[in-house]
Protein backbone atom coordinates (compact mmCIF):
# COMPACT_ATOMS: atom_id res chain seq x y z
CA UNK A 1 0.00 0.00 0.00
CA UNK A 2 2.44 2.38 1.13
CA UNK A 3 4.07 4.21 -2.39
CA UNK A 4 7.58 4.88 -1.46
CA UNK A 5 7.29 8.49 -3.93
CA UNK A 6 5.25 9.93 -0.92
CA UNK A 7 6.97 8.44 2.14
CA UNK A 8 8.54 12.28 2.79
CA UNK A 9 5.57 14.54 1.21
CA UNK A 10 3.87 16.78 3.39
CA UNK A 11 0.59 16.11 4.26
CA UNK A 12 -0.77 19.00 2.63
CA UNK A 13 1.09 17.93 -0.63
CA UNK A 14 -0.52 14.26 -0.62
CA UNK A 15 -4.30 15.91 -0.49
CA UNK A 16 -2.81 18.14 -3.36
CA UNK A 17 -2.70 14.69 -5.22
CA UNK A 18 -5.68 13.57 -4.03
CA UNK A 19 -7.14 16.47 -5.76
CA UNK A 20 -5.77 15.09 -8.61
CA UNK A 21 -7.32 11.93 -7.56
CA UNK A 22 -4.25 10.28 -7.08
CA UNK A 23 -4.94 6.92 -5.04
CA UNK A 24 -1.53 5.78 -3.83
CA UNK A 25 -1.89 10.10 -1.96
CA UNK A 26 -4.85 9.17 0.13
CA UNK A 27 -3.20 5.09 0.71
CA UNK A 28 -0.64 7.22 1.99
CA UNK A 29 -2.51 9.54 4.16
CA UNK A 30 -4.23 6.58 5.26
CA UNK A 31 -1.29 4.78 6.19
CA UNK A 32 0.04 7.93 8.67
CA UNK A 33 -3.44 8.66 10.49
CA UNK A 34 -5.94 5.73 9.41
CA UNK A 35 -4.91 4.32 13.38
CA UNK A 36 -5.85 7.30 15.26
CA UNK A 37 -8.72 7.81 13.45
CA UNK A 38 -9.99 3.98 13.51
CA UNK A 39 -8.99 4.13 17.34
CA UNK A 40 -11.10 7.08 18.42
CA UNK A 41 -14.05 5.78 16.24
CA UNK A 42 -13.81 2.85 18.17
CA UNK A 43 -13.27 4.78 21.62
CA UNK A 44 -16.47 6.53 21.14
CA UNK A 45 -18.57 4.37 18.58
CA UNK A 46 -17.54 1.34 21.52
CA UNK A 47 -18.56 -0.81 18.40
CA UNK A 48 -15.71 -2.37 15.97
CA UNK A 49 -18.05 -2.69 13.12
CA UNK A 50 -19.18 0.38 13.45
CA UNK A 51 -15.67 2.89 13.88
CA UNK A 52 -14.73 1.06 10.58
CA UNK A 53 -17.97 2.79 8.96
CA UNK A 54 -16.97 5.81 9.93
CA UNK A 55 -13.26 5.81 9.29
CA UNK A 56 -14.30 4.59 6.05
CA UNK A 57 -16.23 7.46 5.94
CA UNK A 58 -13.63 10.08 6.97
CA UNK A 59 -11.50 8.90 4.37
CA UNK A 60 -13.76 8.57 1.48
CA UNK A 61 -14.90 12.35 2.67
CA UNK A 62 -11.07 13.66 1.56
CA UNK A 63 -11.54 11.34 -1.34
CA UNK A 64 -14.55 13.14 -2.43
CA UNK A 65 -13.73 16.97 -0.92
CA UNK A 66 -10.05 17.52 -0.54
CA UNK A 67 -10.88 21.02 -0.70
CA UNK A 68 -12.53 21.51 3.11
CA UNK A 69 -9.15 20.47 4.28
CA UNK A 70 -7.61 24.05 4.76
CA UNK A 71 -3.89 23.65 5.41
CA UNK A 72 -3.38 27.14 6.75
CA UNK A 73 -5.72 26.18 9.82
CA UNK A 74 -4.67 23.04 11.28
CA UNK A 75 -2.79 19.98 10.76
CA UNK A 76 -4.67 16.88 8.55
CA UNK A 77 -4.87 14.79 11.30
CA UNK A 78 -6.65 17.27 13.39
CA UNK A 79 -8.63 17.96 11.14
CA UNK A 80 -9.71 13.73 9.89
CA UNK A 81 -9.55 13.23 13.98
CA UNK A 82 -12.48 16.39 14.41
CA UNK A 83 -14.18 14.91 11.53
CA UNK A 84 -13.96 10.98 12.75
CA UNK A 85 -15.58 12.74 16.38
CA UNK A 86 -18.40 14.92 14.86
CA UNK A 87 -19.23 10.96 12.59
CA UNK A 88 -18.83 9.31 15.99
CA UNK A 89 -21.27 11.32 18.25
CA UNK A 90 -23.64 11.26 15.62
CA UNK A 91 -23.67 7.26 15.32
CA UNK A 92 -23.58 7.47 19.19
CA UNK A 93 -26.59 9.82 19.41
CA UNK A 94 -28.49 7.97 17.45
CA UNK A 95 -29.02 4.45 18.66
CA UNK A 96 -28.82 2.84 21.92
CA UNK A 97 -25.37 2.23 22.90
CA UNK A 98 -25.59 6.06 24.48
CA UNK A 99 -26.66 4.89 27.71
CA UNK A 100 -25.00 1.75 27.89
CA UNK A 101 -22.12 4.04 27.67
CA UNK A 102 -23.43 7.03 30.01
CA UNK A 103 -23.03 5.05 33.48
CA UNK A 104 -19.55 3.91 32.37
CA UNK A 105 -17.83 6.78 31.11
CA UNK A 106 -19.31 9.05 33.66
CA UNK A 107 -17.53 6.19 36.11
CA UNK A 108 -14.58 6.74 34.59
CA UNK A 109 -14.58 10.07 34.30
CA UNK A 110 -16.01 11.60 37.42
CA UNK A 111 -15.10 8.87 39.91
CA UNK A 112 -11.85 6.89 39.06
CA UNK A 113 -10.61 10.47 37.72
CA UNK A 114 -7.94 10.06 35.56
CA UNK A 115 -8.60 6.48 34.21
CA UNK A 116 -7.33 7.34 30.90
CA UNK A 117 -3.66 6.88 32.29
CA UNK A 118 -3.54 3.47 31.44
CA UNK A 119 -4.65 3.46 28.14
CA UNK A 120 -1.34 6.17 26.83
CA UNK A 121 0.98 4.98 24.60
CA UNK A 122 4.86 5.17 25.56
CA UNK A 123 5.06 8.62 23.85
CA UNK A 124 6.25 11.84 24.96
CA UNK A 125 3.39 13.79 23.61
CA UNK A 126 1.27 11.65 25.48
CA UNK A 127 2.89 11.88 28.05
CA UNK A 128 3.03 15.64 28.21
CA UNK A 129 -0.96 15.51 26.96
CA UNK A 130 -1.62 13.46 30.11
CA UNK A 131 -0.44 15.78 32.12
CA UNK A 132 -1.51 18.65 30.84
CA UNK A 133 -4.83 17.20 31.48
CA UNK A 134 -4.68 16.46 34.19
CA UNK A 135 -3.52 20.04 35.89
CA UNK A 136 -6.99 20.95 34.75
CA UNK A 137 -9.45 21.89 37.58
CA UNK A 138 -11.40 18.74 37.98
CA UNK A 139 -14.26 20.78 36.83
CA UNK A 140 -12.60 21.88 33.28
CA UNK A 141 -11.26 17.94 32.87
CA UNK A 142 -14.79 16.17 33.79
CA UNK A 143 -16.63 18.39 31.43
CA UNK A 144 -13.88 18.57 28.78
CA UNK A 145 -13.90 14.47 29.14
CA UNK A 146 -17.78 14.09 29.03
CA UNK A 147 -17.99 16.07 25.77
CA UNK A 148 -15.26 14.61 23.50
CA UNK A 149 -14.11 11.39 25.05
CA UNK A 150 -18.73 10.28 26.49
CA UNK A 151 -19.79 12.52 23.34
CA UNK A 152 -22.16 14.32 25.39
CA UNK A 153 -24.03 17.88 24.42
CA UNK A 154 -22.98 20.47 27.51
CA UNK A 155 -26.27 20.49 28.35
CA UNK A 156 -25.97 16.68 28.87
CA UNK A 157 -22.69 17.25 30.71
CA UNK A 158 -24.47 20.27 33.33
CA UNK A 159 -27.29 17.37 33.50
CA UNK A 160 -24.31 15.33 34.77
CA UNK A 161 -22.28 17.22 37.29
CA UNK A 162 -25.06 18.88 38.28
CA UNK A 163 -23.82 22.62 37.28
CA UNK A 164 -25.41 25.14 35.24
CA UNK A 165 -25.23 24.95 31.61
CA UNK A 166 -23.61 28.37 31.48
CA UNK A 167 -20.58 26.65 33.92
CA UNK A 168 -20.09 23.71 31.40
CA UNK A 169 -19.42 26.09 28.66
CA UNK A 170 -16.66 27.83 30.06
CA UNK A 171 -15.31 25.77 31.95
CA UNK A 172 -14.91 23.16 28.19
CA UNK A 173 -13.68 26.95 26.89
CA UNK A 174 -11.87 27.43 29.27
CA UNK A 175 -10.13 24.15 29.66
CA UNK A 176 -9.79 23.49 26.34
CA UNK A 177 -7.21 27.17 26.01
CA UNK A 178 -5.40 26.10 29.30
CA UNK A 179 -4.23 23.09 27.30
CA UNK A 180 -4.33 24.82 24.31
CA UNK A 181 -1.25 26.92 25.90
CA UNK A 182 0.01 24.52 27.87
CA UNK A 183 0.71 22.38 24.75
CA UNK A 184 2.05 25.32 23.14
CA UNK A 185 4.36 26.10 25.53
CA UNK A 186 5.70 22.61 25.88
CA UNK A 187 6.30 22.65 22.11
CA UNK A 188 3.70 19.78 21.59
CA UNK A 189 2.14 21.48 19.00
CA UNK A 190 2.30 24.99 16.99
CA UNK B 1 5.25 32.81 28.16
CA UNK B 2 5.35 34.13 24.41
CA UNK B 3 2.35 35.74 22.29
CA UNK B 4 2.48 32.73 20.34
CA UNK B 5 1.50 30.74 23.80
CA UNK B 6 -1.60 32.78 24.58
CA UNK B 7 -4.60 31.46 22.84
CA UNK B 8 -7.18 32.34 22.51
CA UNK B 9 -6.16 36.04 21.91
CA UNK B 10 -6.83 37.25 25.37
CA UNK B 11 -9.81 39.93 25.07
CA UNK B 12 -12.66 40.83 27.32
CA UNK B 13 -12.61 38.18 29.52
CA UNK B 14 -10.64 35.58 30.59
CA UNK B 15 -11.27 33.02 27.59
CA UNK B 16 -10.96 35.53 25.57
CA UNK B 17 -13.59 37.03 23.65
CA UNK B 18 -12.92 37.95 19.95
CA UNK B 19 -12.99 41.26 19.40
CA UNK B 20 -15.78 41.92 17.34
CA UNK B 21 -17.45 38.88 18.10
CA UNK B 22 -20.86 37.67 20.15
CA UNK B 23 -19.93 36.86 23.46
CA UNK B 24 -22.89 34.70 23.59
CA UNK B 25 -21.74 32.79 20.26
CA UNK B 26 -17.75 32.17 21.40
CA UNK B 27 -18.93 31.12 24.32
CA UNK B 28 -20.02 27.94 22.36
CA UNK B 29 -16.65 27.61 20.78
CA UNK B 30 -15.16 25.53 22.96
CA UNK B 31 -18.30 23.19 22.87
CA UNK B 32 -18.80 23.72 19.46
CA UNK B 33 -15.09 22.01 18.97
CA UNK B 34 -16.04 18.94 20.83
CA UNK B 35 -19.09 18.33 18.77
CA UNK B 36 -20.94 19.01 22.09
CA UNK B 37 -23.75 21.69 21.06
CA UNK B 38 -27.18 20.93 19.58
CA UNK B 39 -27.98 20.99 16.06
CA UNK B 40 -29.38 24.42 16.00
CA UNK B 41 -26.18 25.59 17.88
CA UNK B 42 -24.06 24.09 15.35
CA UNK B 43 -25.56 26.07 12.77
CA UNK B 44 -25.30 28.90 14.28
CA UNK B 45 -21.76 28.99 15.21
CA UNK B 46 -20.68 27.45 11.19
CA UNK B 47 -22.53 31.09 10.20
CA UNK B 48 -20.29 32.56 12.98
CA UNK B 49 -17.54 31.11 11.75
CA UNK B 50 -17.79 32.26 8.03
CA UNK B 51 -17.20 35.58 8.84
CA UNK B 52 -15.31 35.41 12.12
CA UNK B 53 -11.90 34.60 10.98
CA UNK B 54 -10.21 34.46 14.78
CA UNK B 55 -12.87 32.54 15.93
CA UNK B 56 -12.43 30.13 13.12
CA UNK B 57 -8.60 29.98 14.69
CA UNK B 58 -9.21 29.50 17.99
CA UNK B 59 -11.90 26.06 17.00
CA UNK B 60 -9.21 25.15 14.69
CA UNK B 61 -6.93 25.70 17.62
CA UNK B 62 -9.13 23.56 19.94
CA UNK B 63 -9.37 20.37 17.20
CA UNK B 64 -5.93 20.55 17.64
CA UNK B 65 -6.00 19.84 21.41
CA UNK B 66 -8.94 16.97 20.69
CA UNK B 67 -6.38 15.82 18.35
CA UNK B 68 -3.57 15.42 20.75
CA UNK B 69 -6.43 14.08 23.19
CA UNK B 70 -7.34 11.31 21.43
CA UNK B 71 -3.77 10.33 20.30
CA UNK B 72 -3.47 10.12 24.18
CA UNK B 73 -5.29 7.60 24.77
CA UNK B 74 -5.39 4.60 22.52
CA UNK B 75 -2.07 2.89 22.27
CA UNK B 76 -3.45 0.33 19.85
CA UNK B 77 -4.58 2.89 17.36
CA UNK B 78 -1.01 3.62 15.67
CA UNK B 79 -1.48 1.07 13.29
CA UNK B 80 -4.09 1.06 10.71
CA UNK B 81 -5.91 -1.03 9.70
CA UNK B 82 -5.67 -2.77 6.43
CA UNK B 83 -8.97 -4.40 5.45
CA UNK B 84 -10.79 -0.57 6.04
CA UNK B 85 -8.34 0.91 3.62
CA UNK B 86 -9.30 -2.32 1.01
CA UNK B 87 -13.08 -1.33 1.70
CA UNK B 88 -12.15 2.20 0.82
CA UNK B 89 -10.33 1.45 -2.02
CA UNK B 90 -13.12 -0.86 -3.56
CA UNK B 91 -15.26 1.85 -2.80
CA UNK B 92 -13.39 4.20 -4.74
CA UNK B 93 -13.66 1.92 -7.62
CA UNK B 94 -16.97 1.64 -7.48
CA UNK B 95 -17.41 5.38 -7.53
CA UNK B 96 -17.53 7.05 -11.01
CA UNK B 97 -15.21 10.47 -10.79
CA UNK B 98 -15.36 13.64 -13.04
CA UNK B 99 -13.63 13.00 -16.28
CA UNK B 100 -12.02 16.62 -18.00
CA UNK B 101 -10.08 17.92 -20.34
CA UNK B 102 -6.68 18.07 -19.93
CA UNK B 103 -4.91 19.13 -22.74
CA UNK B 104 -2.03 21.00 -21.85
CA UNK B 105 -1.97 24.82 -22.25
CA UNK B 106 0.55 26.64 -22.92
CA UNK B 107 0.83 28.93 -20.27
CA UNK B 108 3.68 30.45 -20.99
CA UNK B 109 2.09 31.75 -23.90
CA UNK B 110 -1.07 32.72 -21.86
CA UNK B 111 -3.95 34.51 -24.55
CA UNK B 112 -3.37 31.39 -26.88
CA UNK B 113 -4.80 28.33 -25.08
CA UNK B 114 -7.03 27.54 -22.04
CA UNK B 115 -7.05 26.65 -19.12
CA UNK B 116 -9.20 23.69 -17.45
CA UNK B 117 -9.89 22.50 -14.18
CA UNK B 118 -11.99 19.85 -13.20
CA UNK B 119 -15.92 20.09 -13.21
CA UNK B 120 -17.54 17.90 -10.56
CA UNK B 121 -20.95 18.31 -12.74
CA UNK B 122 -19.73 16.19 -15.15
CA UNK B 123 -20.06 12.33 -13.56
CA UNK B 124 -18.53 10.50 -16.36
CA UNK B 125 -15.92 7.43 -15.78
CA UNK B 126 -12.59 7.40 -16.53
CA UNK B 127 -12.12 5.27 -19.75
CA UNK B 128 -9.01 2.68 -19.67
CA UNK B 129 -5.94 4.27 -19.81
CA UNK B 130 -7.34 8.36 -20.16
CA UNK B 131 -4.89 10.73 -18.61
CA UNK B 132 -5.54 11.45 -14.97
CA UNK B 133 -8.56 13.74 -14.52
CA UNK B 134 -7.82 16.69 -12.41
CA UNK B 135 -10.35 18.67 -10.10
CA UNK B 136 -9.90 21.67 -8.14
CA UNK B 137 -7.20 20.59 -5.37
CA UNK B 138 -7.46 20.36 -1.47
CA UNK B 139 -7.75 23.06 0.48
CA UNK B 140 -7.27 26.37 -1.61
CA UNK B 141 -10.85 27.00 -2.41
CA UNK B 142 -12.25 26.52 1.28
CA UNK B 143 -9.48 28.85 2.37
CA UNK B 144 -10.09 31.16 -0.69
CA UNK B 145 -13.48 31.37 -0.12
CA UNK B 146 -13.20 32.04 3.47
CA UNK B 147 -10.74 34.77 2.49
CA UNK B 148 -12.83 36.33 -0.22
CA UNK B 149 -14.95 37.43 2.95
CA UNK B 150 -12.06 39.08 4.76
CA UNK B 151 -9.83 40.09 2.14
CA UNK B 152 -9.45 43.62 2.38
CA UNK B 153 -9.07 43.22 6.11
CA UNK B 154 -6.08 41.29 5.44
CA UNK B 155 -4.67 43.48 2.85
CA UNK B 156 -5.23 46.07 5.34
CA UNK B 157 -3.23 44.68 8.09
CA UNK B 158 -0.27 43.46 5.82
CA UNK B 159 0.17 46.88 4.79
CA UNK B 160 -0.47 48.12 7.80
CA UNK B 161 -4.01 49.09 7.91
CA UNK B 162 -5.12 49.34 11.38
CA UNK B 163 -8.17 46.88 10.58
CA UNK B 164 -7.62 42.98 10.44
CA UNK B 165 -9.94 39.84 10.75
CA UNK B 166 -7.03 37.58 9.86
CA UNK B 167 -4.11 38.52 11.37
CA UNK B 168 -2.30 35.31 11.47
CA UNK B 169 -2.31 34.65 7.90
CA UNK B 170 -1.10 38.26 7.24
CA UNK B 171 1.47 37.43 9.81
CA UNK B 172 2.74 34.68 8.58
CA UNK B 173 2.90 35.69 4.91
CA UNK B 174 4.84 38.69 6.21
CA UNK B 175 7.13 36.05 7.57
CA UNK B 176 7.84 34.05 4.80
CA UNK B 177 8.10 36.96 2.13
CA UNK B 178 10.49 38.57 4.21
CA UNK B 179 12.74 35.17 4.74
CA UNK B 180 15.41 35.54 1.82
CA UNK B 181 15.55 31.69 2.34
CA UNK B 182 12.25 31.65 1.26
CA UNK B 183 11.61 30.35 -2.59
CA UNK B 184 9.48 33.14 -4.33
CA UNK B 185 8.22 34.59 -7.72
CA UNK B 186 6.77 37.16 -9.25
CA UNK B 187 4.01 37.24 -11.66
CA UNK B 188 4.23 40.01 -14.08
CA UNK B 189 1.84 41.21 -17.01
CA UNK B 190 2.79 41.40 -20.51
CA UNK B 191 1.57 44.33 -21.26
CA UNK B 192 1.65 46.41 -17.76
CA UNK B 193 4.92 46.45 -16.19
CA UNK B 194 3.43 47.99 -13.39
CA UNK B 195 1.12 44.78 -12.51
CA UNK B 196 3.62 42.84 -10.29
CA UNK B 197 1.93 39.96 -7.94
CA UNK B 198 4.49 38.99 -5.83
CA UNK B 199 4.49 34.91 -4.42
CA UNK B 200 6.49 33.20 -2.04
CA UNK B 201 6.06 29.33 -0.43
CA UNK B 202 6.63 28.98 2.91
CA UNK B 203 6.83 25.48 5.04
CA UNK B 204 4.45 22.35 4.61
CA UNK B 205 3.75 23.36 0.76
CA UNK B 206 1.65 26.83 1.77
CA UNK B 207 2.26 29.56 -0.91
CA UNK B 208 1.22 33.15 -0.27
CA UNK B 209 -0.07 35.91 -2.83
CA UNK B 210 0.20 39.49 -2.36
CA UNK B 211 -2.44 40.45 -5.18
CA UNK B 212 -2.93 44.15 -3.85
CA UNK B 213 -1.60 45.25 -7.19
CA UNK B 214 -4.05 43.90 -9.56
CA UNK B 215 -6.17 45.89 -11.08
CA UNK B 216 -9.34 47.17 -10.44
CA UNK B 217 -12.50 44.77 -12.03
CA UNK B 218 -15.77 44.66 -12.33
CA UNK B 219 -18.43 43.35 -9.53
CA UNK B 220 -19.07 40.44 -11.57
CA UNK B 221 -15.74 39.09 -12.16
CA UNK B 222 -13.20 37.25 -10.00
CA UNK B 223 -9.73 36.67 -10.26
CA UNK B 224 -8.34 33.38 -9.97
CA UNK B 225 -5.01 31.59 -9.41
CA UNK B 226 -4.32 28.20 -11.33
CA UNK B 227 -1.01 26.09 -11.62
CA UNK B 228 0.61 24.39 -14.09
CA UNK B 229 2.20 21.22 -13.06
CA UNK B 230 5.67 19.61 -14.28
CA UNK B 231 3.18 16.53 -15.86
CA UNK B 232 1.11 19.25 -17.59
CA UNK B 233 -2.00 19.22 -15.30
CA UNK B 234 -3.68 22.60 -14.89
CA UNK B 235 -5.03 22.83 -11.60
CA UNK B 236 -7.35 25.65 -10.12
CA UNK B 237 -5.69 27.01 -7.34
CA UNK B 238 -8.16 29.50 -5.65
CA UNK B 239 -11.21 31.71 -6.61
CA UNK B 240 -8.82 35.33 -4.93
CA UNK B 241 -12.31 37.71 -5.43
CA UNK B 242 -12.07 41.02 -6.85
CA UNK B 243 -9.27 42.35 -4.55
CA UNK B 244 -7.30 39.50 -3.51
CA UNK B 245 -4.67 41.13 -1.42
CA UNK B 246 -2.67 38.37 0.16
CA UNK B 247 -4.14 34.76 0.03
CA UNK B 248 -2.89 31.80 0.52
CA UNK B 249 -2.45 28.68 -1.71
CA UNK B 250 -0.75 24.83 -1.77
CA UNK B 251 1.98 24.79 -3.79
CA UNK B 252 2.54 21.27 -3.74
CA UNK B 253 5.55 19.49 -5.56
CA UNK B 254 5.69 19.68 -9.80
CA UNK B 255 4.53 22.85 -9.46
CA UNK B 256 6.13 24.96 -12.25
CA UNK B 257 4.09 28.30 -13.32
CA UNK B 258 1.54 30.12 -11.67
CA UNK B 259 -1.36 32.01 -13.71
CA UNK B 260 -3.51 34.50 -12.30
CA UNK B 261 -6.74 35.18 -14.89
CA UNK B 262 -10.06 37.13 -14.57
CA UNK B 263 -12.79 35.25 -14.93
CA UNK B 264 -16.66 35.61 -14.13
CA UNK B 265 -17.31 36.33 -10.53
CA UNK B 266 -17.53 32.35 -8.71
CA UNK B 267 -14.39 31.81 -11.11
CA UNK B 268 -14.46 28.80 -13.45
CA UNK B 269 -13.31 24.91 -13.76
CA UNK B 270 -12.32 25.89 -17.94
CA UNK B 271 -10.96 29.58 -18.60
CA UNK B 272 -11.08 30.30 -22.10
CA UNK B 273 -9.07 33.95 -20.78
CA UNK B 274 -5.65 34.80 -21.17
CA UNK B 275 -3.27 35.44 -18.35
CA UNK B 276 -3.78 38.58 -16.38
CA UNK B 277 -0.03 37.88 -14.56
CA UNK B 278 1.98 35.08 -14.94
CA UNK B 279 5.67 33.63 -13.50
CA UNK B 280 7.72 30.52 -13.97
CA UNK B 281 8.85 29.38 -10.59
Amino acid sequence: MTDLRFADASDSALVMRVGRYDREALAEIYRRHGGPVFGLARRLAGDHARAEEITQEVFLRLWNEPEKFDPGRGALRSYLLAHCHGRSVDALRSDGARRRREESDHRRTAEAGYDLEREVVDMATAERVRKSLAELGDGEREAIELAYFGGHTYREVAEILSVAEGTVKSRIRAGLKRLRSDLVSEGVTA
Amino acid sequence: MSDKNVFPPEGPNDVGDTADGQPEVDDLLGAYALDAVDIDERDEVDDYLLIHSSARDEVAGYHDVAALLAMSVSQESFEAPTSIWDRISAEIDARPVAQVDTSPPTMLSPASEPLTSPAGSLPTSIPQGAPNPVRIPGGVLAAAAALMVIGGFIAGQFFGGSDSSDPTIAERAATVFADADSRSVDLVSETDASVVVPAAFGADDVGYLDGSLLPDIGDDRTYQLWGVYDDDDVVSLGVLGQDPGIKTFLADEGLTVLVVTEESIGGVTSSENGAVVVGEI
